[in-house]
């Protein structure tokens, strides 16, 4: 190929030496034509020819005939300008080109860049980075359109007029001026800076409205370098960044709507399997004991009319006539119905108390509370109900006083009593202790049952929890699996911790701690001791509203 | 001499209460048990109708009425599933049972179905 050429362009020389030797129309064609066929190649040939021409200049300098001699370079410089003038179209063309291929790569390096955003809040920063990287510029803000109309700023530089949070009145007047022109609004700006450097400088400004179909997102507004205008073609870069970043803006929020979506979709759905097993459990819990306590109604209802009418016999006399084993019946079905109705009410209140707190209004009434005297009544009362279930208690002669609300507390330890009872074998003794520890006072309840597998132990208190595989002592009931959760949120209003320590077969502790009053000093005491509710209340938990 | 022997398998000793004083109280006699007790109850005393719970720990009702079915001592024993309506129509289809009884049930419907499953024996 460059012989091609190069055979062309000596052909194309000689044929000019020879016009400008003889100087004839023959001539002069035979170097237009020449010059002709060499057009469309590269940079390289150009600067030959070029080469060539000032050559041609010389010998024409040394032409005798002055008129002659102004003719020749008349027609040559016009040869030349013809000649030339493709290689130029073509040399501009090129570097156009290679302009918007840069452009081009520039474009796809911010597109890259804001690809994998999937949040809003997230898009401001890399905008900003990249697009003043893009446009050469100085710096970028990128303002989002607000619902009340106003402009808040989610990305910009610092230290420059884009810097504010939100938009001044007088941006706010320019970006309105943009979105209703529907066009790049291109501001030179003057700029009064700190930095003697800058001051007095001026810069460009495009404000570029970002749109996804009719709505408007944002504005984007660039800036550029401090005396450096941004050019025509710059804006027009400007444009298909802007409507990039609108792109990206709307992918954003559509990914966090997505993503919100589907969240709320799986704990929907989540919440709904837990309410089925719920309904489906309570359904059951609740139904055993209203068996009982319906089954029981009939038969003493049905027994007292007949007692009434003379038809019910004593089951042993068979005679008609003493009605005493009936009655005794009566009254054995009863007191089995007093007890199942203490149970329904006992499910009842555990429900109730269950919605309280997920309402954030569980009440409770503290005051100073005699932890030693709960704990033995408490005792002392299982001891009583479990008749046969060795239940034994370890607490200290000194009184422990904290601050709390006793009910709920005695509510606490019923639970790790009944559910000790519950879950471990008939003939395994309970042990119910009381130590001051430090600062706190550990209330704990022991049983030799099976034990908790470490993986169950922080799971027992969630709410209708259960652990898979437990079996209760035959004769009791399920439960609601709601017991330590209620118990673990009592304590937590009162400032305290609950636990649990326990292995395999190696049985539980069930445990919780609540703070003792600040030691008040001998001089002190009596103001120490109003320093001391105060402090005990203090620790007292706020409710927390809207907790699930 | 009894009417007939009821052998209840249910988990809740409130339930058991009730159904003994009632189906006694009646002229049955009734026997109680769980897992493999209630089993060894079926095969030896070979009751004339068993009541049984669906949802007890270790062995529940589903695996009890297979285990009765699949025993030629017992296969012949009818039996009634216990429990809450959802329960049942959820078991209906594992459960090779004669007879459901809804849970809470009047202790009438219970002699009804006792003994008709007891005359039809």
């Amino acid at each position: 190929m460059s012989v091609g050429w190069q055979g062309r362009l000596t052909r194309y020389a000689d044929a000019l030496r020879d016009y400008v030797a003889r100087a004839d129309e023959a001539g002069l064609e035979q170097a237009y034509k020449l010059g002709r066929q060499m057009v469309g190649d590269d940079r390289a040939m150009l600067e030959l020819v070029e080469r060539h021409h000032r050559e041609l200049a010389d010998l024409l300098r040394a032409t005798p005939t002055p008129g002659d001699r102004d003719r020749t370079i008349a027609l040559a410089q016009t040869f030349l300008s013809e000649s030339l003038s493709p290689f130029a179209m073509a040399q501009r063309g090129f570097r156009d080109t290679v302009t918007r291929l840069r452009d081009l790569q520039r474009l796809l390096d911010y597109q890259q860049a804001l690809a994998d955003v999937r949040q809003v809040a997230d898009l401001g920063e890399r905008v900003v980075a990249h697009a003043a990287r893009a446009l050469g510029a100085a710096q970028c803000a990128l303002l989002l359109a607000q619902p009340d109309g106003r402009w808040v700023c989610l990305a910009g530089a610092q230290g420059t007029v884009l810097a504010a949070r939100a938009a001044s009145a007088a941006e706010q007047e320019m970006i309105e001026q943009a979105i209703q022109a529907r066009a790049p609004l291109v501001q030179n700006i003057r700029l009064s800076s700190d930095n003697a450097a800058e001051a007095g400088t001026t810069r460009s400004q495009v404000v570029l409205a970002l749109r996804s179909g009719e709505k408007l997102l944002g504005v984007l507004i660039v800036q550029s370098l401090p005396g450096e205008m941004f050019s025509a073609d710059d804006i027009a870069f400007a444009q298909v960044l802007a409507a990039h970043t609108a792109q990206a803006l709307g992918r954003a929020a559509l990914a966090e709507a997505q993503t919100e979506a589907r969240a709320k979709e799986l704990a929907l759905r989540a919440a709904n399997r837990r309410m089925e097993e719920f309904l489906s459990i309570a359904g059951h819990e609740l139904r055993t004991p209203l068996t009982s306590v319906l089954g029981n109604l009939e038969l003493a209802t049905t027994w007292v009319d007949e007692l009434r009418q003379g038809r019910r016999q004593s089951p042993e006399s068979g005679d008609g006539t003493a009605a005493a084993p009936a009655l005794s019946q009566v009254a054995t079905v009863l007191s089995r119905m007093e007890r199942q109705g203490r149970v329904l009410n006992r499910l009842v209140t555990d429900l109730l108390d269950t919605a309280r707190i997920q309402a954030g209004r569980l009440a409770l009434h503290p005051a100073p509370c005699n932890l030693c005297a709960l704990v033995r009544e408490v005792g002392q009362e299982y001891q009583q109900q479990a008749a046969g279930r060795i239940i034994g208690l370890d607490i200290p002669a000194n009184p422990v006083t904290v601050y709390a609300d006793s009910e709920r507390i005695t509510q606490v330890l019923s639970n790790y009593l009944s559910n000790a009872l519950k879950f471990s074998p008939a003939e395994a003794p309970i042990t119910v202790g009381l130590r001051v520890e430090g600062r706190l006072a550990r209330v704990w309840v022991h049983d030799a049952g099976p034990g908790l597998p470490a993986a169950e132990q922080d799971h027992v208190w969630e709410r209708f929890y259960r652990v898979e595989g437990l079996e209760h002592r035959t004769g009791s009931s399920v439960g609601l699996g709601l017991g330590l959760y209620i118990s673990h949120s009592i304590i937590a209003r009162h400032g305290g911790q609950v636990g649990v320590e326990s292995g395999e077969g190696a049985g539980a502790t069930f445990w919780f701690s609540l703070s003792l009053p600040p030691v008040a000093s001998s001089a002190h005491r009596r103001k120490g001791r109003r320093a001391t509710i105060r402090g005990q209340q203090a620790a007292i938990a706020p409710e927390r509203k809207g907790q699930s | 001499m009894a009417r007939g022997t009821v052998l209840v398998v249910d988990d809740d000793p409130g339930i058991v209460e009730l159904l003994q004083m009632a189906l006694e109280d009646q002229g049955y006699e009734v026997l109680s048990g769980l897992n493999y007790v209630a089993l060894q109850l079926a095969q030896e005393q070979q009751p004339d109708v068993i009541l049984l719970d669906i949802l007890m720990p270790e062995m529940d009702g589903v695996e009890i009425s297979h285990r009765l079915r699949a025993n030629p001592a017992t296969a012949h024993i009818p039996i009634i599933a216990m429990s809450a309506q959802d329960r049942l129509n959820a078991t209906s289809s594992l459960m090779p049972v004669n007879e459901r009884l809804t849970k809470p049930f009047e202790i009438k419907s219970l002699y009804t179905i006792v003994a008709r499953w007891i005359s039809a024996a």
